[in-house]
């Protein structure tokens, strides 16, 4: 990760760094000067043990929540990276041919080159020798690197896209050894002819040992070789499955004499160091590429800077859905110090009596709540490690299966800064939280901290009052203008619910009653983010068409949960009336009842700082599982998915199908065309991309898809906003094929108004013209695409934004075979027509005049064994190296991954639930000892053992339950609007309750808080009458 | 006709043991308060007055000896059994008067019925009845803090004999308040231990209060040291 919470993370973690030295220092300092203040603080942690250890456990969750997310980022990033460099090897950079036709390029491969524009003469590799210092690389080669299509006859395995590096000797040596498995190395030029080493995942997948023979079918034809070895490492740059011919060898059986297509160049350095010399390396080469059509590429560094991108969008992710544990944390944090003060009230004022000073009192608690902040944070810190190990176990699992781009094998990974970051954000929260406390707390009337008196009950405005309430209204007004201005929806809602709550604080002052006050401001809260969309539209017209996002969540959870709490807490009266009026008439249960609901609804601060807490995690997990639910649907809508297609099937470029039904018919072994109803192909060609008239006119690369009639007569992908004049999904597939220069889009390439999306990586571009929550596609939206080698520029028309759902259509711009062929069609110049027709020109030399279908799409019959079939085309198409997929397991393994993914986050948020948790376990410590002579008196008068226990149990479960239940309403409520709104965009979202996942949140969240109190309350119900009484 | 004897000890000892240090509290004693009797327990502080009263209403165990109430053995009972004694049969006034501060005056009065079993609708109605009887109109729906400490330490009468116990336990019942209070006080335990006959035992070291009482027992040193019958002046 390079950022973090928007600042660069060495920047971030020097600043933490140098705040946490300065702050301690300063303690110390303090503490040393002032040792009976520092005893008198940090004796009180070993008074009450439990109490101390239930503080820690709530210090400690902010800390280990962003410990265990930034170790998450962590193991993605170094798996990531591991990956890049295990495609890269020790290359540093490469230089190839300036972006020329990229007619083949795999968008996943890199570098990947094998038009006829794509090579450069061989003595390049003398002048890069020439111009670099041995200071600064180790090792240059000349490589001429192709993939083709490889099957092996004995096994009649076949590979789609193999491939094959021809190398010098030198190659082996100074930039990736071959070695195999026992070590041994291979050496290149001991090669024949007609052999070749390959990969061991090569090796695998072609069911080939040593000494077996392989077929490659090029251009110009098959060529058999054999295995002379399988190497477990070097071969690099390259991609999963490769092989390494003599570079001859290659050169001529691609007719390419004495052309290569890269040269590799190692730095100084291991994998990872020798990018420091990147910078340099480039400046050297510049110049001995200037007049020609080459260029230099930093390969590595953007490997590695793309592998940071990605890990930084996964840290994001279970930083943004954390967000809420930590704001409840904090709360939790600030909870345990005002109890503390509280505890503390009468031996400080007596010290106030004595002659210390407020500031003595800031330090007595400061001096304690930073020793609970080290030692918490700590804690914390030292939990994530695990928690983050945990999290990873699940994630390996869900993308060791992952389909769309493979696995990612998972590397679990712990930078040291992240766990110093974590440390000292802990610390730091947690010393501000303290020093706000202790600053409230040196603050006391002595008399009324000496008796214990509560404090007096402040009417009308105080200057205090009043510029806080100006200040927040004030506040709310010009968030509410930023939000006009940026047509954003969040600062827009922030400023409303900032002047809802801004103007009762102001009637307040005029001394309208705090009840009336609050409960207006509750009820408006909630109002203004409960309301259905279309309420809310009329209501609020100005925001119809904001921008919004993720962060709306956030904010809507906060301003929601403190509505609701305002309304429960200052209208507790009629529920404290419900609540004895349902259960007043069990029997025995009166007094306990009216003990357990009247204390705590009389504590308005705590309990709704408590409620706060668990209302605000019970909210997020509810929301949560009510979204997972309502999309679950959506993953069982296979049809929807693949876009109503059985089986997918890949072909290699160099060696097409040309037939396929004639070929299924004539050669299908088992397999027919009857078989299917319908069989569609794609072809695929690199482009320049730009949306036409878009502010920002620079070409962007990107693939485009061509189909054929085939597959717009069958796909079944809903096309979700259509162009002017298509009314059906079917008119727009077919107008792609019959019309030419009109194009379809994934949603994905499409701004959007509200993007929930986190973590999620942009494509290169997005259309700006309208936006995929709109209605209908303006008529003049077009895309501009360009063949990179003619500059030739093609202007498409946007008829179709095809839905999210569209699985294996992610992120596509599709249009048909025949608008690209046209798009991507070389002139020949006439010397080189003349060449050809004279028979001079090899056939692999000649541009093809049509890009070749290289993915095919078939819809088997029903009734047929759709896995057998697959099997079978493979076989048929075995030449042509058909590697087949049948979608129906590939959704079922990508459904089975996200949602593994999903409960994963959800079980992140849920620890969040610990400090709620931990919040009233607190409360009832704290409680036991506060009440302890209360507690006596009750006993003298006749409450047994067993119902002070249970009042203590009511009393817990009264807060808990009503936490869950505020959580459990608003998230419920919320995510009926948010679903119902979702829906309209995207069909196949089902509102739906999860009841089973409802009833074990509840069962989790009363359960463990009962747990929790169950020993404070157990204490203060074996406190002997008399003890009790005399207790002060 | 002879009164009943209800609060009767043998040889009652308590000794606190805090680990490092014994304290005997009380060492061995014998007393008796009969049905209706308003006895005074006096002394210097220390000499163990309101352990013996902890021990003799069963909120705190006696280390040895044993203690009858209206002929049952209090330590013979079980925790709960006791309990429930507490509940039927007693009522507690306190120093400190230990009303719960989140309960209203009548709440906190109809509290020990409620406890005994009674129904939440004849408990409120008794707990007006008393609230009323001890001064206390139009007070019933406020907090314990919204009062004056005489007011409140009505509120603790009232609660301590809403069960209408045999015997009331009073621990300093005046130690909180200005004399003039302090004397009203007296004078409403004067009259309903006279009007209900129920039998009164008063810690205190205020010779004010043991002048008001039957029978004066003066304690020193965890022994009873004197015991004589005041006439009283209630």
């Amino acid at each position: 990760m390079t950022k973090l919470f928007g600042l660069p993370i060495n920047t971030l973690l020097y600043g933490l760094v140098v705040t946490l030295a300065i702050g301690l220092l300063f303690l110390i300092i303090s503490a040393l000067r002032n040792p009976v203040l520092f005893k008198t603080g940090v004796r009180n942690i070993w008074r009450h043990p439990i109490q101390t250890s239930l503080i820690v456990l709530g210090l400690m969750l902010a800390t280990l929540l962003i410990s265990a997310s930034l170790i998450t980022g962590d193991t993605m990033n170094y798996s990531i990276k591991k990956n890049a460099l295990d495609d890269l090897g020790p290359t540093d950079e490469i230089v190839q041919v300036k972006a020329k036709s990229t007619r083949t390029t795999n968008m996943m491969n890199v570098g990947s080159a094998s038009s006829s524009n794509s090579y450069f003469e061989q003595k390049y590799l003398d002048k890069t020798l020439d111009a670099l210092p041995t200071k600064l690389v180790d090792g240059v080669a000349a490589i001429l690197r192709e993939t083709t299509p490889a099957a092996s006859p004995a096994s009649r395995q076949n590979l789609p896209d193999l491939t094959i590096m021809g190398v010098q000797n030198s190659y082996s040596k100074e930039i990736a050894p071959l070695t195999t498995a026992s070590g041994k190395k291979l050496i290149v030029k001991k090669l024949a002819n007609d052999e070749i080493y390959l990969n061991s995942e090569a090796a695998k997948k072609l069911d080939v040992k040593k000494g077996g023979k392989i077929k490659l079918f090029l251009a110009t034809g098959k060529e058999t070789v054999k295995v002379a070895g399988i190497f477990d490492k070097g071969g690099k740059p390259s991609k999963d499955c490769a092989a390494v011919m003599k570079l001859e060898r290659v050169q001529e059986l691609f007719a390419q004499e004495s052309k290569i297509n890269i040269i590799a160049i190692s730095n100084k350095g291991n994998d990872i160091e020798g990018v420091k010399h990147t910078k340099a390396v480039i400046n050297k080469l510049k110049p001995v590429y200037k007049n020609s059509s080459l260029e230099i590429k930093d390969e590595k560094k953007k490997a590695l800077d793309d592998a940071t991108e990605a890990a930084s969008s996964f840290s994001s992710i279970f930083l943004v859905f954390g967000q809420f544990s930590t704001i409840a944390g904090i709360m939790l944090i600030f909870l345990i110090f005002v109890m503390l003060a509280a505890e503390r009230k009468i031996e400080l004022g007596v010290l106030r009596a004595l002659g210390s000073q407020s500031r003595d009192i800031l330090r007595i608690f400061l001096y304690e709540g930073s020793v609970y902040a080290v030692v918490s944070a700590a804690v914390g810190s030292a939990l994530g490690i695990v928690v983050g190990w945990a999290m990873v176990k699940v994630l390996a699992k869900a993308f060791g299966g992952a389909s769309f781009g493979g696995a990612l094998k998972l590397h679990y990974y712990i930078n040291p800064k992240s766990l110093i970051i974590a440390y000292a954000l802990g610390v730091i929260t947690t010393f501000v939280i303290v020093l706000f406390s202790a600053w409230r707390a040196g603050h006391i009337n002595i008399v009324r901290a000496i008796r214990d008196l509560p404090e007096p009950v402040k009417k009308g405005g105080t200057v205090k009052r009043i510029v806080a309430a100006s200040t927040i209204t004030a506040f709310g007004i010009l968030l509410v203008f930023s939000g006009l201005k940026a047509n954003h929806q969040a600062p827009f809602f922030t400023g409303i619910s900032f002047i809802i709550i801004g103007i009762p604080l102001i009637a307040r002052c005029l001394y309208v009653p705090e009840r009336i006050t609050f409960s207006i401001s509750g009820a408006g809260l909630l109002f203004v983010w409960l309301i259905p969309p279309n309420v809310s539209n009329v209501v609020f017209p100005w925001a119809k068409n904001m921008t919004s996002g993720i962060e709306m969540f956030f904010v809507s959870g906060i301003a929601l949960v403190a509505g609701a709490i305002w309304i429960v807490m200052y209208n507790s009266d009629i529920l404290l009336k419900g609540v004895t009026t349902v259960f007043g008439k069990l029997k025995g249960l009166p007094p306990m009842l009216k003990i357990a609901v009247n204390y705590p609804m009389k504590s308005r601060f705590r309990t709704g700082l408590a409620l706060a807490m668990f209302s605000l995690i019970v909210f997020t997990i509810v929301f949560m599982s009510f979204m997972l639910a309502s999309f679950e649907p959506l993953y069982d809508d296979i049809k929807t998915m693949t876009g109503d297609f059985s089986i997918k099937g890949i072909t290699g470029y160099t060696n097409p199908i040309k037939d396929i039904k004639k070929t299924l018919d004539e050669d299908g072994i088992k397999v027919s065309s009857k078989d299917f109803s319908s069989i569609g192909s794609f072809s695929m060609a690199g482009v320049d991309v730009r949306e036409k008239d878009a502010k920002n006119k620079a070409w962007k690369q990107y693939a485009i898809q061509g189909i054929d009639k085939g597959y717009a007569n069958h796909v079944g992908y809903d096309i979700r906003l259509k162009g002017k004049g298509y009314k059906t999904n079917r008119a727009v597939w077919k107008a792609l094929v019959n019309k030419p220069n009109l194009v379809v889009i994934h949603t994905n390439l499409v701004s959007a108004k509200t993007d929930y999306d986190v973590g999620e990586q942009k494509p290169p571009f997005r259309v700006r013209g309208f936006y995929r929550d709109d209605k209908k596609i303006p008529d003049n939206a077009y895309l501009e695409i360009r063949n990179p080698a003619t500059k030739k520029v093609t202007k498409l028309k946007i008829i179709g934004v095809v839905t999210d759902l569209a699985m294996y259509a992610y992120g596509q711009m599709i249009t048909s075979q025949d608008t690209i062929n046209k798009a991507m069609k070389v002139e020949l110049s006439p010397q080189m027509k003349m060449a050809i027709a004279s028979g001079m020109v090899p056939a692999a030399k000649i541009p093809p005049s049509e890009i070749p279908a290289t993915t095919y799409w078939f819809k088997v019959k029903k009734g047929k064994n759709v896995e057998k079939i697959a099997k079978n085309l493979s076989k048929t198409f075995y030449e042509n190296g058909m590697q087949t997929t049948v979608l129906k397991e590939d959704i079922n393994n990508f459904t089975a991954t996200n949602k593994m993914i999903n409960r994963l986050i959800q079980g992140f948020m849920g620890f969040g639930l610990v400090v709620g948790i931990a919040g009233l376990g607190v409360i009832a410590a704290r409680s036991v000892v506060e009440r302890r002579q209360q507690i006596g008196a009750l006993r003298a008068i006749g409450f047994r053992k067993g119902m002070v226990l249970n009042t203590f149990l009511l009393e817990s479960s009264f807060v808990a339950l009503l936490g869950i239940a505020i959580g459990m309403v608003l998230g419920w409520m919320l995510s009926k609007n948010v679903m119902d709104f979702m829906a309209k965009t995207m069909p196949g979202i089902k509102f739906s309750v999860p009841i089973i996942d409802l009833a074990l949140i509840v069962a989790m969240a009363y359960g463990a808080s009962l747990l929790t109190t169950y020993i404070p309350a157990l204490q203060a119900s074996r406190v002997y009458p008399a003890e009790a009484l005399r207790y002060e | 006709m002879s009164k009943q004897i209800v609060i009767h000890t043998e040889e009652l000892k308590k000794v606190y043991d805090t680990g490092e240090v014994k304290v005997d509290a009380l060492r061995g004693i014998n007393f008796d308060v009969k049905e209706g009797e308003m006895v005074a327990v006096m002394g210097p502080s220390g000499c163990g007055k309101t352990t013996l009263l902890n021990c003799l209403s069963g909120i705190d165990e006696p280390s040895d000896g044993k203690v009858v109430l209206q002929g049952k053995s209090l330590y013979d009972m079980s925790d709960r059994q006791r309990t429930n004694f507490r509940a039927l049969s007693m009522g507690f006034i306190f120093q400190f008067f230990n009303l719960l501060p989140v309960l209203s005056v009548v709440e906190n009065v109809e509290l020990p019925m409620l406890v005994a079993g009674s129904k939440p609708r004849d408990a409120r109605k008794k707990a007006l009845e008393l609230v009323e009887l001890m001064g206390l109109e139009g007070q019933a729906n406020k907090r314990p803090a919204e009062l004056s400490g005489g007011q409140q330490q009505r509120v603790a009468i009232a609660r301590a004999l809403v069960n209408d116990p045999a015997i009331v336990w009073c621990d300093e019942p005046t130690g909180n308040l200005d004399s003039e209070t302090a004397d009203e006080i007296m004078d409403v335990l004067c009259r309903l231990n006279k009007e209900h006959n129920q039998t009164f035992v008063l810690v205190t070291h205020a010779s004010e209060v043991g002048d008001r009482a039957d029978r004066i027992v003066k304690m020193r040193d965890g022994l009873i040291e004197d015991n004589v019958n005041n006439g009283g002046s209630k």
